[in-house]
C-alpha cells in the first residue's frame, strides 16, 4: 500500500499567503467602490444646490453683493443627506477691474470632529460684472 | 480542516459585514437619478425651454397648467415662437410635445423616469422662477433644480 503525503508548512504557509493577499485585495476593491459611490452620490447633491444658488446671485444687483449673507438663500433640502453641512458665499472684487466681482459659492460637508474641519467641498465661481444696467448678467 | 472551516468563516463574515453596511449606507443616499442619462435629458430640455421663455399659458391644447404639467411659451433659437408642454402625468414617463401655433411638431418620450413635479416661484428680484423636483423610491428628495428665465428684450 503506497503512503499518502500530506502538505509541508511551507506549502500551507504559502497557499494562506496566497489567500490573505486575495481576500485582502477584494475587500479593499469593495470598501473603495463603496467610497466611489458614496461620493458620488454627494457631488451629484452638492452641485444641485449650488447650481440652484447660482440662480439667485446671478440675479442680485452688483452694487447690493457684499451686502448680502454670506450663505446660501436657496432652498437646501437637497443636502439633508449631507448633514451636518454647511454653505458659504464669498464676494471678492477683481484685483484688475472695479467692475468685476468673483462670487464663489462654497457647499462644507462630511465634518471631522478630530480635526474640527470638514472633509469635502464643491465650489462654483461666477463672474458679475456691472453692465450699469439691471440685476441680470 | 478546523484550521480551514475557521478561515472560511472569518471569510463569510466579512463579506457578510460589508454587504450589509453597504446595504444600510445606501439607504441613506437618494437614488442618482442624474446618472441617468434620460433623466439628465429632461433636466437639460426643462432648463432650456425655461430659459427661452416668455410666459407660461394657463392652458393649451386642452392641457391645463399643473404641478404635473409644464406649460411655456417659448421663442426658439430660429426666432420662432413656440409652446412647448412637458407631461409628467404618466408613472415612469416624461412626455415633451412642441407646438408651433396649435400644430404638434414634434414629440420626446423619456422612459424609467422617477415622478418629477414642478413649482413655481418668484425670487426676491422678481423673476419668475420654474421648480423641477423629483422623490426616489424612498420618498427622498432626489432632484431639486431652479430654472430662471433670461431677460428678454
Amino acid at each position: 500500500m503506497k503512503a499518502q503525503r500530506g502538505y509541508n508548512l511551507v506549502e500551507v504557509l504559502v497557499a494562506l499567503v496566497i489567500l490573505a493577499i486575495v481576500i485582502t485585495t477584494t475587500i479593499a476593491m469593495f470598501a473603495r467602490r463603496q467610497q466611489y459611490l458614496r461620493d458620488s452620490s454627494e457631488t451629484v447633491l452638492a452641485w444641485q444646490a449650488i447650481w440652484n444658488e447660482a440662480e439667485i446671485w446671478r440675479r442680485i444687483s452688483f452694487g447690493s453683493l457684499e451686502a448680502q449673507p454670506k450663505r446660501f438663500q436657496s432652498d437646501t433640502s437637497i443636502l439633508t443627506p449631507l448633514n451636518p453641512f454647511t454653505t458659504k458665499v464669498d464676494v471678492a472684487p477683481s484685483a484688475d477691474d472695479p467692475n468685476v466681482k468673483n462670487v464663489t459659492l462654497t457647499v462644507l460637508w462630511g465634518y471631522d470632529d478630530t480635526s474640527k474641519t470638514y472633509r469635502r467641498n464643491a465650489h462654483l465661481s461666477v463672474l458679475r460684472s456691472d453692465t450699469g444696467g439691471s440685476n441680470l448678467w | 480542516m478546523l484550521v480551514t472551516v475557521a478561515i472560511f468563516g472569518v471569510f463569510v463574515v466579512i463579506i457578510g459585514t460589508l454587504t450589509y453596511n453597504m446595504y444600510y449606507v445606501q439607504q441613506k443616499w437618494p437614488i442618482n437619478y442624474m446618472s441617468h442619462p434620460e433623466v439628465g435629458g429632461v433636466v437639460a430640455r426643462v432648463r432650456r425651454d425655461v430659459l427661452d421663455s416668455l410666459y407660461y399659458p394657463a392652458e393649451f391644447q386642452g392641457f391645463v397648467q399643473t404641478k404635473r404639467t409644464l406649460i411655456v411659451y417659448v421663442v426658439g433659437q430660429d426666432g420662432f415662437a413656440k409652446t412647448v408642454i412637458y407631461d409628467f402625468r404618466k408613472s415612469n414617463e416624461v412626455r415633451r410635445l412642441e407646438y408651433k401655433s396649435k400644430e404638434l411638431e414634434s414629440t420626446w418620450i423619456g422612459r424609467a423616469m422617477p415622478t418629477f413635479e414642478i413649482s413655481s416661484f418668484t425670487l426676491d428680484s422678481g423673476q419668475d422662477a420654474v421648480r423641477l423636483t423629483a422623490v426616489d423610491t424612498g420618498g427622498k428628495l432626489a432632484i431639486d433644480q431652479i430654472f430662471v428665465p433670461r431677460s428678454h428684450s
